[in-house]
């Protein structure tokens, strides 16, 4: 084998006190760790890990930490913020109990989709649980496929469960040995051939029993192999779907790694090519202990992925055709499966000359077919059916599974040629690939077709006789013809001012766009927010968008909506004139009360979408929300009585009530029996603290309008009239007008929108390289 | 009604990197259970005992007929321990602390789902080198933990904290946890 080239990363432990960060602490003058004259306290004696790491100490929920003292170091060298290793903060504490019977011990690792635990069950059971946190309907529905799969190599999964605050959690086998990634870390010239030979056909083993069951891993790399007292195990094949977390080296802990990805993954294909190629670059690392493609940035990989041949020379020279065949760009030209690629490794290793006889139909494989699985039944076999796959697709996922299907099904796959891209479906088109369910291509197009589709599905769904159909036509036609003198100049105009609108766009677009690859993953990223969700859930993630909002866009939204409550205003206002106006002349006495409605409108507006500002970020209790409302109502109330003050509007008429056995209170009221401020305030306070005016104006409401408030509100008014009697009809027309415009002023989220943040920690995804964060 | 006799058994749990047994004291007891260090191996009931003598570490076997047959081994660190039917591994991996770290090799396990044993003297290093006590491969510089009798203080980036029981630290890259366990002490 050739020489093996050193990572310039790799510190070795007997240097690492001479020359590391306890060097420059004093370590490297013999000064004793265990002296117990030392002083913690004192920097000059402790190892101060703050001197490398400034990052936040805090301590975790709901466990105080008892800090002792806080001595600042002046000596401490403080680094960026943006380490170039993020710290790993898991959600759960130890100690925490989860899924009423597991009890966490520890964290264990953080991936893209989740956190995953170190937990004992009740009885003392050790599993590994990993909290889905994004993605999560696929997720579980990729897990719940891989339940009942069993291998020697894969990781076992023993089941998928939810806990109390709806969060989903997959209940796996706890391994405690270390995975390849930690042991490539510590043999950085790479393995032993021995290990070499476990690790490697281990694994292949793995991935072959999931590509003969159907699936691909789509995300094998070392840190998802696994070694469990010498026996290497797949982990994570049922939660993997697109390019997730992984650790680089020492150096560099990064979501969303390239090193493992194959070049089609860029267009949305996700054969078996794929996981024989990331195979293929595990083989190469563990022979050389780095990677074939490696970069300074995310985008020099992602090119060398595309266009860069690996450099082989490196290599044994028994594993070059190997490995060069896993690295093939074409997917076709690469080893059909993993089983393939065992066969060839095996017939490597064992000197055998290598069959040209296309594996896919080896019947060696068919005799390893795992148990229970028919291999014609997946389509391999002379019998196979090549409809198999679509079959199985259409059989286990019936219409109406959301744009993600495309993605679980491409996993699926059966058929030998399958291997390329899953060949139904969009997925073969970079526009096709959407898997965020947003919808792609330019938006007058896209509504243009959306109509024609429309148009095209009613008229196929038409009930009338073919006869009547062409009459329908010809009459359509005519009515075009006659109206062509109006219809053409009009197209004309349209057409005009669309070919600029679409360069212009196209202009933009191109500016801003980001290689296919980049844009691939955050589609990806982004689709975690448009799986179908229960309405719960959904409005769980949207409390938790709005909560993360800062100050600024509430006040920002607040702005805007005080602003759309006031055109509300002025619009009910200018019915209601047109209304005086009809019934006689608008005099400034027919003004003057719709000028009290309407600021009295326009306060209670402002005022209660700006409470509902801060309502928004919770479903806190009901109590203290009526309390504000109430104190909402009594500055409305205070504001309606000194309109009327100031525009003379008379104070003692339109008391009358349709019940007349309970006295209204009369301390509320004057001598005369006129109503007064406190009345007015008493009424507002009261109406806006019995009625819930949260709900009309939360953003995760259902209906952005609903005429319910408003009957509602106008039907409180009412009832309380008869027992705190003011003027009306002021008084519940105000009523019915706020719950009209703050309905209409306040932020609605549409029940289909997707939420913008599921999980804070995954609200942008970063690739950290070197200090430096790169927003993707 | 006599009480019953108990030892007090801290755990580190620490994120990302696993849990780990204190022990403090000079004579250490091992065995399958009972013991200061339970083992769930084929091993007899208690197998044995550590002895530290400064910063070396003796190995007393367990006989039950006469403790005039007991032997006492020095052992040279890092090294295993003499037992047939079990990897038992020690060392002090730190070269300027004489807490040794006692790692049983698979298929035998430590029981209470520990993954190692730390035979302190004054201070736990936890960081990312092969030189630390506790690897945190995440970890981008050591952290010095010492444990007194009071219990266990570090400091990080300018403060000090301290943990206690059924308590939660999180301080930079470092989680961690201490668990106190009170089991019957054998007889």
């Amino acid at each position: 084998m050739s020489a093996k080239p050193k990572p310039a990363s790799a510190t070795p432990a007997k240097d690492y006190v001479r020359r590391g960060p306890l060097a420059k602490l004093g370590w490297g003058r013999r000064r004793h760790a265990d002296d117990p004259n030392q002083d913690p306290s004192n920097p000059r004696d402790v190892v101060k890990a703050g001197a490398d790491d400034a990052g936040s100490a805090r301590a975790s929920d709901g466990h105080a930490a008892t800090q002792v003292g806080s001595a600042s170091d002046s000596t401490s060298a403080k680094r960026p913020v943006i380490s170039s290793n993020p710290s790993m903060q898991f959600s759960h504490a130890p100690g925490t109990q989860v899924l009423d019977r597991y009890t966490i011990r520890r964290g264990i690792g953080i991936g893209g989709f989740g956190e995953v635990y170190f937990a004992v069950s009740d009885g003392g059971k050790e599993v590994a649980l990993k909290q889905v946190q994004r993605n999560w309907e696929v997720e579980l529905r990729g897990a719940r496929h891989c339940l009942n799969l069993k291998h020697q190599n894969l990781v076992s999964l023993h089941d998928v469960a939810q806990d109390g605050d709806e969060r989903w959690w997959v209940v796996m086998e706890y391994i405690a040995g270390p995975n390849l990634r930690e042991v490539l870390d510590d043999n950085p010239n790479g393995l032993t051939d021995a290990e070499l030979d476990r690790w490697w056909s281990q694994s292949c083993a793995g991935v072959s029993h999931l590509h003969r069951s159907g699936l691909v891993h789509r995300d094998i790399k070392p840190g998802n192999l696994f070694d469990d007292v010498g026996t290497v195990k797949v982990g994570d094949y049922g939660l993997s779907k697109f390019i997730s977390s992984s650790h680089r080296g020492g150096h560099t802990e990064s979501v969303g790694t390239f090193h493992y990805m194959a070049p089609e993954v860029g267009r949305g294909e996700y054969g078996k090519g794929v996981d024989v190629y990331a195979l293929g670059i595990v083989l190469y690392e563990m022979l050389t202990g780095r990677v074939p493609f490696d970069g300074e940035s995310c985008h020099e990989i992602i090119v060398k992925h595309m266009t860069a041949q690996p450099d082989l020379d490196v290599i044994d020279p028994r594993y070059r055709d190997l490995i060069k065949r896993c690295l093939e760009k074409d997917p076709a030209k690469r080893y059909a499966d993993a089983s393939a690629l065992l066969d060839a490794w095996k017939a490597i290793r064992h000197g055998r000359k290598q069959t040209s006889v296309d594996p896919r139909l080896a019947p060696e494989l068919v005799a390893g077919a795992p148990a229970g699985v028919e291999f014609t039944d997946l389509g391999y076999g002379p019998n196979a059916n090549p409809q198999h796959n679509t079959v199985h697709r259409s059989e286990s996922h019936p219409q109406g599974a959301g744009p993600n299907q495309a993605i679980y099904d491409a996993r699926l796959v059966g058929h030998p040629n399958a291997d390329a891209p899953v060949a139904s479906g969009p997925a073969n088109s970079p526009q096709a690939f959407n898997p965020t369910g947003k919808p792609n291509g330019e938006p007058v197009a896209r509504a243009v077709r959306h109509a024609a589709g429309d148009f095209s599905r009613w008229w196929r769904t038409l009930d009338r006789s073919p006869g009547s159909k062409a009459v329908l036509i010809a009459i359509a036609g005519l009515v075009v013809l006659v109206n062509t003198h109006w219809l053409l100049p009009l197209l004309t105009m349209l057409g005009v001012m669309y070919v600029p609108y679409y360069i212009v766009r196209n202009m933009v677009l191109h500016v801003k766009q980001r290689p296919v690859y980049e844009q691939r993953q955050r589609d990806s990223m982004a689709s975690m927010a448009t799986r179908p969700m229960t309405r719960s859930q959904w409005r769980s993630s949207w409390r938790h968008t709005l909560r993360a909002k800062p100050l600024a866009t509430r006040a920002s939204e607040w702005n805007g909506s005080a602003l759309s409550s006031l055109v509300g205003v002025g619009v009910l206002s200018a019915f209601a004139a047109m209304f005086s106006y009809q019934s006689g002349t608008l005099d400034p006495v027919r003004l003057a009360p719709i000028a009290m409605m309407a600021t009295t409108i326009a306060t209670a507006a402002v005022l209660l979408l700006g409470v509902g500002k801060s309502w928004e970020k919770d479903d806190s209790d009901a109590t203290s929300r009526r309390l504000a409302g109430a104190g909402v109502g009594a500055i409305v109330g205070a504001v309606a009585w000194s309109m009327h003050e100031f525009l003379l509007l008379p104070v003692d008429s339109g008391l009358a009530r349709d019940i007349d056995e309970f006295s209204p209170p009369l301390a509320l009221y004057a001598e005369d029996g006129s109503a007064t401020m406190p009345t007015m305030m008493a009424f507002y306070a009261i109406l806006f603290g019995m009625l819930r005016m949260w709900r009309p104006i939360d953003p995760i409401r259902r209906r952005r309008f609903s005429v319910w408030p408003v009957a509602v509100t106008a039907f409180a008014a009412y009832l309380l009239h008869q027992f705190i009697p003011i003027p009306q009809p002021g008084g519940i027309l105000i009523a019915g007008g706020i719950s009209i415009v703050t309905q209409f002023a306040a932020p609605w989220v549409h029940p289909q929108s997707p939420p913008k943040i599921i999980a804070p920690r995954q609200e942008s995804f970063q690739v950290v390289e070197d200090d430096a964060v790169v927003h993707v | 009604m006599n009480a019953i006799a108990t030892s007090k058994r801290t755990i580190l749990w620490i994120d990302a990197c696993g849990g780990f047994g204190l022990l403090r004291q000079p004579e250490v007891r091992i065995g399958r259970e009972g013991n200061d260090i339970n083992l769930m191996a084929d091993v007899s009931r208690h197998a044995g005992t550590l002895i530290r003598r400064g910063e070396d570490w003796a190995w007393q076997t367990s006989h039950s007929t006469s403790p005039k047959e007991k032997r006492t081994d020095w052992l040279t660190l890092p090294g295993k321990l003499p037992l047939p039917n079990v990897n038992i591994q020690l060392s002090q991996p730190h070269p300027l602390s004489s807490t040794t770290v006692l790692r049983v090799a698979p298929p035998h396990r430590l029981a209470d789902s520990l993954d190692g044993m730390l035979l302190v003297g004054s201070v736990i290093v936890i960081g990312p080198s092969p030189d630390c006590h506790c690897v945190v491969r995440h970890a981008d510089s050591p952290l010095t933990l010492r444990v007194t009798e009071t219990g266990i203080r570090f400091r990080h980036a300018g403060s000090q904290y301290e943990l206690s029981d059924d308590q939660t630290v999180r301080a930079g890259w470092l989680t961690v946890r201490q668990q106190t366990l009170f089991i019957p002490s054998s007889p």
